[in-house]
């Protein structure tokens, strides 16, 4: 009955404003948004939030050995990434994480572009990947709250395959893991997710 | 103990909880990473000192060692199987070392599964975990339950349910909530609070996750809405991380001198978590004897919540839309939907009532030909995860009624309990059962009572009913029963009469369906707006109506304005305060219309291009001249001031959406004057293996704006559809773009086809992953960082 892999149907986040405005170039020293503009950006920022579902799950491994440049589980999942595995230096487990604002606003962003608002298109798109970010975040976060009771702690750090030498191929590894088709994400040939706003990620778990 | 004793415990004096076991039983020589459950049955003399040391420095109730006693957490040692007999003896250990001189309660925690809606642990499913460990804790002899540590307000809800269909022993309920006030799962203190003790948690509060300080300020936002005595149990400061490991450093006597805060604020039980210990109880007790318990302030109270939000009803505050439009009756297209199983529209229905002004949803799953009680359980499901607005529960069948209200992660509205029989016999002990509110409607299996009197009588009978199950006046509405006035044009009085007396008389809050009012009426709009602005002011407190009717809405937000229930008038000057469009499209009629086209683009103003371009021409400006001196410089400013960071992306594309629509408008114009000019042409594609195309579709947007001729090959596209596309078009420019590394190299192979097919066109590539020195390694022209870049190396690269 009990499963490993832990499952959030709903992640209850905030729409994160400051982050989808600064991922779209906004500078509040420099930039300048007159009153009528701000409020049609802020309403595609909800209208656009209001299509993300944000899902997530996570799953604790136990840390079995680390090489050079690669981290083994007791699972026999190997990552190989020397920077990951410095940010693991102390950690006993690791834990997998991953989030989806699902299909309805990457349907959505097709539809505003073809039906002639690239604005709203952009807006709609900036705010799937950082509420997908966010939700990865609000599972970070969870994980590192829950650790308190057990004296122990989360990395502050979180890495995601895709930067540095941690290579998108690993993405693979973790969505089988993860059981990622459970949630309607598949990845393709080259390891990228479908919907687009999904999102991998890893920390290490100290103490 | 009886929930009478309980209460009475506390009439007198603070009751002393116990602290943190864990810690307490490490010290007792319980060895990392064991089962505590399992470790305490095989040394029970550890438990027993531990908990007589709590006893002896002032713990009145001590916590059962079955934190983790439940089904879930005992399969990660193996022992799911062993529920029942491991809590059986562990509650009879406590008892053994508590003795005559204080009182056992079975400590029930998280499982460390997600229970539906916002987990895929079936709510029913949780309530059996939790009902097994009850079951072996009630044979233990517990004397009591406190459900502790929960970060999920449906786990919590799960918990107490298993208690209350269990025995009729008494329930703390407590929950975590981190430093934002708000458990991790992300509900508040208050309406954690409401929905607790509506479904009949004896004592509510807070443990764990924050100390004392931090504590009081939770503790102080439940006090104004409890109906329960509130629990205190902080751990011994906040957390801190040292080398690897958390620790707790406030030292007992600052813990205790919180004691005598926490109780002004409501908490008639006091004990520690995590990092206390016998000296932080003994501390605390000292200093809880010094100050009497403040009793809880309310008996009944006039609010509904959400997971994460609590909606207060009452004259004292502005008056309550329940948004209508989740309901089938007369909606086709939401039948259809429904009868297919979709939730499309509900979901689309909510965001817009909400984003209107509605605080509350109503929810009715009744049409012919489906399964309601699913269709509701699916729809609460949906509308439980995407919005905040509790939910009113819209049936008339007792099943719906209570599959809804048992799943509801909240304390929900009902709507409705009449005199039926019906509603009386099932729909009322269901609605009690949860706690829910109830909208009590005054009509009889018999009649309609066409007047106020005859309405007043059974609004007695059908109260007297409730006060049997323990309802209050405050946790009714009443509804005034709108008829229609083409047919009887005294019923709005009738209903008018009502609601004052209801107000005045009785003391309750009432509701109105607003719209029956003017049925079969021309413009009814206007009937209905007046007909609620009346009501408001004879004290009606809600209204279930479309918040998208901009006449009621505004008959709302005015006639709360006028009687003084919108409190310096901040609802109305907030709701109609801007009109900052309307003075800017204003601005632009000002200017000649050329300047006002220019001025178009500049702010990204769509809509209105088009009507000025036309004024443009009839008053003799040729199109050519509006292209080239107005339109072309106006984006090409914009592209400036993006590059200078005064313009942001959204604001580039207003701009650049604005010029599309002029451009689609004024291009046959120039066709049919000769003057039409086409630039290059440029390929643009999304490589092979890689989906994302948001940045490639801005990138050939801006080109267009400038324009060059763009042949959009979408995403996905292979190096040959590529090179053959750039033959068949003569391509001067091929643009590529991808996102990802493992899709980037295949620019390099689109570049080395393209060369072996004697392709002159140049090549530019922008995406995240990809730069200049990348551009230069794989032979590529040019590179772009943005869409106005992109623009700047075509033009570039076609010189």
């Amino acid at each position: 009955m009990h499963e490993s892999i832990k499952t959030f149907s709903t992640i209850p986040l905030s729409m994160p404003r400051d982050r989808i405005m600064s991922r779209l170039g906004y500078n509040r020293h420099l930039t300048d948004v007159e009153p009528g503009q701000a409020g049609k950006i802020e309403k595609a920022m909800e209208d656009a939030f209001m299509l993300c579902v944000p899902v997530g799950v996570y799953r604790r491994c136990v840390i079995s050995s680390f090489g050079q440049d690669f981290v083994e589980t007791a699972e026999g999942i190997n990552i190989k990434s020397a920077s990951l595995r410095e940010m693991l230096g102390k950690s006993t487990e690791v834990a997998f994480l991953a989030a989806t604002v699902g299909p309805r606003l990457i349907e959505a962003i097709k539809a505003r572009f073809d039906a002639g608002s690239a604005f709203e298109a952009s807006v709609y798109d900036a705010t799937g990947s950082e509420s997908a970010d966010a939700a990865l975040g609000w599972i970070h976060e969870f994980i590192a709250k829950s650790l308190v009771r057990e004296a122990k702690a989360a990395t502050k750090m979180r890495f995601s395959p895709g930067y540095g030498d941690l290579t998108l191929e690993n993405q693979k590894i973790i969505y089988d893991l993860l059981k990622l088709d459970r949630f309607g994400i598949t990845i393709t040939e080259r390891y990228l997710l479908i919907p687009e706003k999904s999102v991998i990620g890893i920390i290490g778990i100290e103490g | 103990m009886t929930k009478q004793e309980f209460r009475k415990l506390i009439e007198s004096r603070v009751v002393i909880l116990d602290g943190a076991t864990g810690t307490e039983l490490a010290k007792q020589g319980m060895p990392q990473g064991v089962c505590p459950e399992q470790w305490v049955l095989q040394n029970p003399q550890a438990i027993e000192n531990v908990q007589r040391a709590y006893r002896e420095a002032g713990s009145d109730i001590v916590y059962a060692c079955t934190f983790g006693g439940n089904r879930c957490k005992l399969e990660e040692f193996g022992l799911q199987d062993s529920v029942v007999e491991m809590n059986q003896a562990l509650a009879r250990l406590s008892k053994n070392a508590m003795g005559e001189n204080g009182f056992v309660f079975g400590d029930i925690a998280p499982t460390g599964r997600f229970v539906e809606p916002f987990g895929d642990f079936k709510f029913d499913d949780a309530v059996e975990v939790y009902r097994e460990q009850v079951k072996g804790l009630l044979a233990g002899g517990v004397d009591g339950f406190a459900v502790e540590t929960m970060l999920d307000i449906q786990e919590a809800r799960a918990a107490l349910i298993a208690i209350k269909e269990s025995c009729d022993l008494p329930v703390i309920v407590t929950m975590t909530y981190q430093e934002d006030g708000r458990t991790l799962t992300g509900t508040d203190p208050a309406s954690a609070l409401i929905t607790l003790q509506s479904l009949g948690a004896d004592a509510v509060g807070c443990n764990c996750s924050t100390g004392p300080a931090q504590m009081l300020m939770f503790i102080q936002a439940m006090q104004p809405y409890a109906t329960v005595p509130l629990v205190a149990k902080p751990n011994a400061g906040m957390p801190k991380l040292v080398n690897g490991k958390t620790i707790f450093d406030m030292p007992p006597e600052e813990f205790g001198s919180y004691i005598p805060e926490l109780m002004k604020a409501g908490a008639c039980f006091i004990g520690g978590c995590c990092g206390t210990a016998p000296e932080y109880i003994r501390e605390a007790k000292k200093a809880a004897a010094s100050a009497s318990p403040v009793a809880p302030v309310n008996d009944a109270i006039s609010a509904v919540s959400s997971a994460r939000k609590t909606v207060c009803i009452g004259s004292d505050r502005t008056t309550v839309i329940v948004g209508e439009r989740i309901n089938p009756t007369g909606k086709k297209k939401l039948q259809a939907e429904l009868r297919e199983g979709k939730l499309d529209l509900v979901r689309q229905y909510a965001a817009e009532q909400v984003h209107a002004g509605a605080e509350i949803l109503d929810v009715n799953m009744g049409v012919s030909g489906i399964d309601e009680r699913d269709m509701m359980v699916q729809a609460i499901k949906l509308l439980s995860k995407i919005s905040d607005a509790p939910l009113c529960i819209d049936s008339t069948k007792p099943e719906v009624v209570e599959a809804a209200l048992r799943l509801y992660p909240g304390r929900a509205l009902l709507n409705s309990i009449s005199c039926e029989k019906e509603r009386i016999e099932k729909t009322l002990p269901i609605a009690a059962k949860y706690g829910a509110m109830f909208i009590l409607l005054p009509l009889t299996d018999d009649e309609i009572p066409p007047t106020c009197d005859g309405r007043i009588s059974v609004i007695g009978e059908i109260y007297a009913q409730a006060e049997k199950y323990g309802y209050k006046k405050a946790d009714i509405v009443v509804d005034g029963l709108v008829m229609t006035v083409s047919s009887d044009q005294q019923a709005a009085k009738e209903t008018i009469s009502l609601v004052e007396w209801c107000a005045s008389d009785f003391g309750v809050n009432t509701i109105l369906g607003l719209s029956n009012v003017s049925f079969g009426l021309p413009e009814r709009k206007w009937v209905n707006g007046a007909f609620l602005a009346m009501n408001i002011d004879r004290g009606l407190t809600m209204a279930i109506a479309n918040p998208s009717d901009e006449v009621l809405m505004a008959s709302k937000f005015a006639g709360d304005a006028l009687i003084g229930k919108d409190k310096k008038l901040r609802e109305y000057v907030g709701r109609f305060s801007d009109s900052a469009p309307a003075a800017s499209a204003k601005a632009k009629e000002q200017l000649p219309p050329e300047e006002a086209v220019f001025r178009c683009v500049i702010n990204g103003d769509q809509d209105n291009v088009v009507a000025f371009i036309k004024k443009a021409i009839e008053a003799g400006i040729s199109a050519d001249t509006l292209v080239n001196e107005k339109l072309i410089p106006a984006i090409q400013k914009v592209g400036y001031l993006f590059d200078q960071k005064k313009y942001f992306l959204p604001q580039l594309m207003m701009s650049a959406d604005t010029m599309r629509t002029a451009f689609e408008f004024i291009e046959p114009v120039l066709r049919e004057s000769g003057t039409s000019t086409q630039g290059p042409t440029v390929i643009l594609a999304t490589v092979k293996g890689d989906i994302h195309d948001i940045g490639k579709n801005l990138v050939a947007l801006m080109l267009k704006n400038y324009s060059f001729k763009v042949i959009d090959l979408g995403k996905d596209v292979s190096a040959e559809e590529i090179v053959a596309a750039a033959e068949e078009h003569n391509a001067d420019i091929i643009g590529l773009s991808a996102l990802m590394t493992t899709t980037m190299s295949e620019m390099k192979g689109v570049i080395e086809h393209a060369r072996q097919r004697g392709i002159k066109a140049k090549f530019m590539i922008g995406g995240a992953v990809v730069d200049n020195d990348y551009a230069e390694e794989i032979g590529a022209e040019g590179y772009a960082p943005d869409a106005i870049g992109a623009v700047k190396t075509a033009q570039r690269l076609s010189n």
